[in-house]
């Protein structure tokens, strides 16, 4: 179970649902021992040809400024998100295939700019299989 | 050498951040780290060896990434950084466009009908409106074809055409289930549209009572927007496959065998075909088809629903489904596992520089292995009456019954001399080469292996073939029971 602050959720759907109908992502940022994302950082997608709706990129040189930056935050990355626009917020094969084991991957399904849907997903290792991880948000705690 | 690790990929690192690393070059530095730290191994390699598709090496803003850039020299100052390729992509949408999706409408029967689905959040009405406009083909209306035909009928898919030339037998009725005692000798196609009118009328089924062959395989498929592979044979699975590899159509593949079966999608958005997976058929005789090495009852049920549930899934564009997978199941054990299957760039049909541009310039006869070489000496053979009338003259004929024992043990061949296959070659000087030699199998296929592995062997005696099989003699009633029995 990961916990996710009332700010990121909101900086989350602001940024996914401007970006509809093309594909948003981000880098999802938080507390070292990885149990509360509280912060995230928008990335530019760097594809930039016309399959901008169903693909996203982040460049790594700029991830590496992103995890350079955040740790003066005492701030870690934790994961990634990013939006299927008028799709199902599940992983696609291609999502699978650049998953990290450890982090956290969540998925906006975004119709006519209202994300619909959030889920988590994690795999426990390379070669493992991906599975849904339980993303709780604070709002709904109180 | 300074190595940065990405905090993504610090936990193979025993979390360091920066790593002292010895070696001056991209190659050195990277076994040094995996020498150091094992867990590393498996997140920078894949199974192959290759480095996984998700990192990336850079020094300062340079993309080091590809291989041939690891021997390049470093300079001291330089800084390698070791991070992640994030990126993903949408799902797989459905096969059926928004546009088809939104010529549909529900009357309140077909409310209350598909209200199961309906109340799923992944299909609800658009989904199921999906389903409606689809246009699907079955070949075979058999084992598979008989779950797959039915649940794609109860689940509303608007347009259905199965394929079969077949007429219905007495020894179908235990595994077919869309068929009954009432439809023994009618044709297959003409009971699973009885079947299909009782379950919904308004589904427009067209039966099409014909053999698949190279003539017509892309005329009965074409227009379509999936074709389910429910058939037996190699010569049927290659033709399929490739005339939905040349339109573009996806397929849903199944096939089984005793208590195994598989199931895998192929041709979908330029994925891998069945050749890819299966370049070439084994050798005939070698792998008995379903007909004659068996099947349990419930097997077909199992892999047929799977079959339907993937249709489904395809149509639809929701979960995850096959493409690009072979499952397989073993049904006695309950072992089931999914194997990926990749596409060949080389492949005669699928691969980018392909030699197969019409199935009806491939021989599929000579493929597959049906098609006697010209090189080879015909088999010649008895039709069931020539032989039945050799064995009321009593003739000086020697029979072997090439069949496994299980299968002697269904109906044994009366005075025949039981040689399996296998050990035909190390057992002929059992046969006397100054008699006829007859050899019978159940279908007639594996007795012309039979008598072409003894001639192999050396064996000159005169052979024939028993045409048909045994299966072909049931209906022999012979004049006097003695010559028989």
């Amino acid at each position: 179970m990961v916990l996710l602050s009332d700010k990121a959720y909101r900086l989350i759907t602001e940024h996914v649902n401007g970006a509809y109908p093309h594909e948003a992502c981000g880098v999802l940022l938080g507390s070292a021992d990885g149990t509360r994302i509280d912060h995230i950082s928008q990335a530019e997608n760097a594809v930039k040809s016309g399959n901008a709706d169903e693909r996203f990129y982040i460049d790594p040189v700029w991830l590496y400024g992103i995890e350079r930056e955040s740790e003066k935050d005492g701030r870690q990355v934790l994961g990634f998100y990013h939006s299927h626009p008028d799709r199902p917020a599940v992983l696609s094969n291609e999502d699978k295939d650049h998953m990290i084991p450890g982090m956290i991957y969540l998925i906006a399904s975004v119709t006519g700019r209202e994300c619909k849907d959030l889920k988590g997903y994690k795999k426990e290792s390379a070669d493992g299989s991906a599975r849904a991880t339980k993303i709780v948000r604070e709002a709904a705690l109180n | 050498m300074k190595v940065y690790i990405s905090a993504t990929l610090r936990n193979f690192f025993g979390r360091n951040r920066v790593i002292d690393a010895t070696g001056n070059t991209i190659r050195d530095i990277l076994r040094f780290l995996t020498d150091e730290y094992p867990e590393a191994k498996e997140i920078l390699y894949d199974g192959s060896g290759k480095l996984r598709s998700f990192i990336r090496i850079y020094v300062g803003n340079e993309n080091r990434t590809e291989q041939d850039k690891w021997y390049k020299e470093l300079k001291e100052e330089d800084e390698v950084l070791l991070l992640p390729a994030i990126a993903g992509g949408a799902p797989q949408e459905s096969i059926i466009s928004d546009e088809r999706r939104k010529e549909e409408s529900f009357d309140d029967a077909e409310i209350e009908r598909f209200g199961k689905h309906l109340l799923l959040r992944e299909i609800g009405v658009k989904g199921q409106k999906r389903i409606k406009a689809a246009k699907v083909v079955v070949i075979g209306a058999g084992a598979l074809g008989s779950p797959v035909i039915q649940y794609l009928a109860a689940a509303g898919v608007g347009t259905i055409k199965v394929v079969d030339h077949d007429d219905v037998s007495l020894e179908n009725l235990q595994s077919q289930v869309i068929h009954t005692s009432r439809d023994v000798k009618r044709p297959k196609v003409a009971s699973a549209k009885d079947k299909v009118r009782n379950i919904n009328r308004s589904i427009v089924f067209e039966d099409e009572n014909t053999k698949i062959d190279a003539g017509n395989i892309e005329e009965i498929i074409d227009g379509y927007d999936l074709v389910i592979d429910c058939t037996d044979n190699y010569k049927a699975r290659y033709l399929i496959n490739d005339a939905c590899a040349l339109l573009g159509i996806p397929l849903v593949f199944g096939a089984i065998y005793q208590y195994e079966g598989q199931v895998g999608i192929f041709n979908l958005n330029g994925g891998p075909c069945y050749r890819c997976q299966f370049p070439a058929p084994p050798e005939p005789g070698l792998v008995p088809t379903c007909a004659e090495g068996g099947a349990i009852s419930p097997l077909p049920g199992i892999i047929g629903s799977i079959q339907a549930n993937e249709a489904l899934k395809l149509i639809i564009g929701i979960g995850e489904h096959l493409d690009g997978k072979l499952l397989t199941i073993d049904s006695l054990y309950l072992h089931s596992r999914i194997l990926k299957v990749n596409k060949d760039h080389k492949c005669p049909i699928c691969g980018t520089e392909p030699s197969i541009f019409k199935v009806e310039e491939f021989d599929y006869e000579d493929f597959c292995g049906l098609k006697e070489k010209e090189n080879e000496i015909p088999v010649e053979g008895f039709t069931p009456e020539e032989l039945a009338k050799k064995i009321e003259n009593d003739e000086p004929i020697t029979i072997i019954d090439v069949r496994e024992p299980h299968e002697r043990a269904i109906r044994r061949f009366p005075n025949a001399i039981a040689i399996p296959i296998g050990q035909l070659a190390r057992r002929k000087d059992e046969l006397d080469p100054t008699k006829d030699t007859v050899f019978i199998c159940k279908e007639g296929k594996r007795s012309i292996l039979a008598i072409n592995t003894l001639r192999e062997a050396g064996y000159t005696g005169p052979m024939y073939n028993l045409k048909g099989g045994f299966d072909a003699m049931k209906d022999i009633v012979f004049s006097h029971e003695g010559a028989w029995l």
